[in-house]
């Protein structure tokens, strides 16, 4: 048995598939001049195998490729039609009479040392795409098999050392009923995907890729976390007998996709789904959500070699804009830094990256980053219902600078007479104790609150939440996180706006009827999150609620609150 | 064979996008194109995406922009022009 942090919850039992580099065997023999020529067009014919692989996966792919996924493939055909790769290796059969799978593999290193070593970060990143098209050739030289994510069996479980998008894009999801991958943590492409498509999902398995061997039975608990190999008997059935549970509950779930997010006595709430995407959106789509409560913009940022261009953002803002139609869109601008960087720009080295240069305050210093992204999302905003939302406000000062540049963005589109909505709605996130402290001040300047409940748990509790040794401090139901939620909620319906929450809190069933009962107007959560807590909004009273949120807030201990919300018999799955 | 002194304008250099850009459409041209870099002396087969990013061109660098074939001149133009108009 293997352990690692539940990304997406839910069980699976199928057939492990261990998606890792191959074992590739080199033929090192000395050739004779004569067969040298034989070697260069056995190279040769390589390549054209190569490009037809690669267009034939981006066939499969079709139109459902964003532009990154797309980047990938162009990047791949530019390497494996590089006049420079195929004289390099015909000069190293010759000189060195080897044969064109050992020559190859000679380039591939020198090349990827050479890479590795440049300065630009978007340069090294180059590295990955000629290791990738290298091994491709590599494996069709030496007849070994390539590991790829199409053509899968049914109940697949993949378990992978770690999946990037150049993976996953040809993964074929409905094959797939669980993921098991070494490398990172919920907030991961793998994490995000998972949630988004529901499927069951544990990260950060160390080892699991050696451990685990392809077309054994899995066992995928990805509710405690672990993953288990031919389990028989009492321990098998046990599993089944969980997994049925967990199905069963998924089957009765769907049923709640078509109906309305009200409380038994008619209060209506909108359950939203956080994205990163237009094809998250899509995604989503299945679930019924009432709204996006969190788009978040910085996926369009990262994997890329340089910033985004307005037109580009736009496109994206726009698709998702008018699939949402009428239901409310809040596009967070730029959360950047802190944990997540960009290979295009330096932000320096920092002790404290997430008390340090990040979202709003390295966006207000680079105005021009800011204001495209203003711009785009404004010209967006003429086809539904957008909103903007700053992420990271910590004073008055900063939404200030943030709407004079928004004002800017909005003088210039009129100029060029371009269309957008006037009456766009500001919003800031709420994810700082600052923020929540001096909501009464900060709501004079905003049309609407969303609180990001995992930042201001970390910051309320000054504990990070990346780091596993304080996990345990690093609690939402903290009576301190949950009295400054109130207080937030409370001075927006003081002046007649509206609170909504797009942290993670937000999808935990246990705590809807608090979050009802204290008021809140909104829920955004992980789309595979919706149905849950539709589910318990629909078994609720809010007045009634009221009352439970009044008690709850009055407890002392963290522990407290989570015995009061579990007792109900809710086990949270 | 013409040749051609060329400054770098975009911001990123020769690198990414303009760099995959270029090497796409030299890709298509008749001509040999050869780049020199005049700083570092560094010399890259501009249908090479390899050799164009191993060429370190960074914005404002001087490049001499070689091509020798048939249809040498529009070569040279139309590298001028996708450079000049490439979006980053």
């Amino acid at each position: 048995m293997v352990k690692g942090i539940v990304a997406s919850e839910g069980y699976a039992v199928g057939t492990a598939y261990v998606y890792a580099e191959p074992t590739i065997i080199i033929d090192r023999r000395k050739i004779e001049l004569s067969e040298t020529d034989a070697e260069c067009e056995r190279f040769a014919d390589a390549v054209s195998e190569g490009k037809t692989q690669i267009n034939q996966i981006r066939q499969k792919a079709g139109e459902c490729l964003d532009e990154s996924e797309a980047n990938v493939f162009k990047a791949h055909l530019s390497i494996i039609n590089d006049p420079s790769l195929r004289k390099k290796v015909n000069r190293k059969i010759e000189n060195d009479r080897v044969t064109a799978d050992n020559a190859l593999e000679a380039v591939m290193i020198n090349l990827v040392a050479t890479f590795a070593r440049m300065d630009n970060p978007l340069i090294r990143e180059r590295a990955l795409d000629i290791k990738d098209v290298c091994t491709r050739l590599l494996c069709i030289l030496t007849g070994t098999e390539l590991r790829t994510l199409s053509g899968l069996d049914d109940q697949t479980i993949i378990v992978a050392k770690t999946l990037t998008p150049s993976d996953t894009i040809q993964m074929d999801y409905a094959k797939v009923c669980g993921l098991v991958v070494e490398e990172g943590g919920t907030t991961s492409h793998t994490a995000i995907l998972a949630r988004t498509l529901g499927i069951p999902a544990v990260v950060g398995v160390s080892g699991a890729a050696e451990e685990l061997k392809t077309g054994t039975e899995l066992f995928l608990d990805a509710v405690d976390g672990t993953v288990s190999e031919g389990l028989s008997g009492d321990e098998a059935a046990d599993f089944r007998k969980k997994l049925d549970r967990y199905l069963q509950m998924k089957n009765e779930l769907a049923g709640y996709a078509d109906m309305e997010s009200v409380t038994k006595d008619g209060r209506k709430i909108e359950v939203c789904a956080n994205i990163g995407s237009y094809k998250d959106c899509e995604a989503a789509q299945k679930y019924g959500i009432e709204g996006v409560g969190l788009f978040r913009t910085e996926f369009l940022y990262m994997g890329k070699q340089n910033w985004p261009s307005e037109q580009e953002q736009f496109e994206e803002y726009r698709k998702v804009a008018e699939l949402m139609g009428s239901r409310g869109v809040i596009v967070r601008t730029l959360d950047i830094g802190g944990d997540k960087g960009l290979p295009y720009f330096d932000f320096g080295e920092e002790d404290n990256p997430f008390l340090g240069w990040r979202a709003i305050r390295m966006c207000l210093d680079n105005r021009g980053v800011l204001k495209t992204q203003l711009r785009a999302i404004l010209k967006a905003s003429a086809y539904g219902k957008l909103r903007i939302m700053y992420p990271m406000i910590t004073s008055i000062d900063e939404i200030r600078a943030a709407n004079n540049i928004l004002a800017e963005a909005k003088k210039e589109l009129d100029q060029e007479g371009l269309g957008y909505d006037g009456n766009i709605e500001v919003g800031i996130m709420v994810e700082t104790p600052a923020a929540a402290v001096i909501a009464d001040r900060i709501i004079e300047y905003v049309d609407f609150f969303s609180i990001g409940t995992n930042d201001l748990t970390q910051y309320t509790t000054a504990s990070d939440r990346g780091n596993k040794k304080i996990a345990s401090l690093c609690d939402p139901y903290h009576p301190a996180v949950l009295r400054l939620i109130g207080n937030v909620i409370d001075v927006s319906h003081a002046a007649g706006k509206w609170t909504g929450m797009c942290g993670e809190l937000a999808g935990d069933p246990r705590m809807t009827e608090t979050l009802v009962g204290m008021g809140i107007d909104e829920l955004s959560m992980s789309a595979g999150s919706v149905l849950k807590v539709r589910k318990a909004l629909t078994e609720i009273d809010s007045v009634q609620s009221a009352e439970k949120a009044g008690k709850i807030l009055a407890m002392s201990t963290a522990r407290e609150i989570r015995d009061a919300l579990t007792e109900g018999g809710q086990d949270g799955n | 064979m013409i040749t051609k002194e060329y400054v770098i304008p975009c911001a990123s250099g020769l690198h990414a996008r303009p760099a995959s850009e270029l090497v796409q459409m030299t890709q298509e041209l008749e001509s040999e194109v050869t780049l020199h870099h005049l700083g570092n002396g560094e010399i890259a087969d501009a249908k090479s995406i390899i050799e164009v990013l191993s060429l370190g061109a960074d914005k404002g660098d001087t490049i001499k922009i070689e091509a020798d074939g048939d249809d040498e001149e529009a070569a040279v133009e139309r590298i001028i022009d996708l450079l000049d108009h490439v979006e980053e």
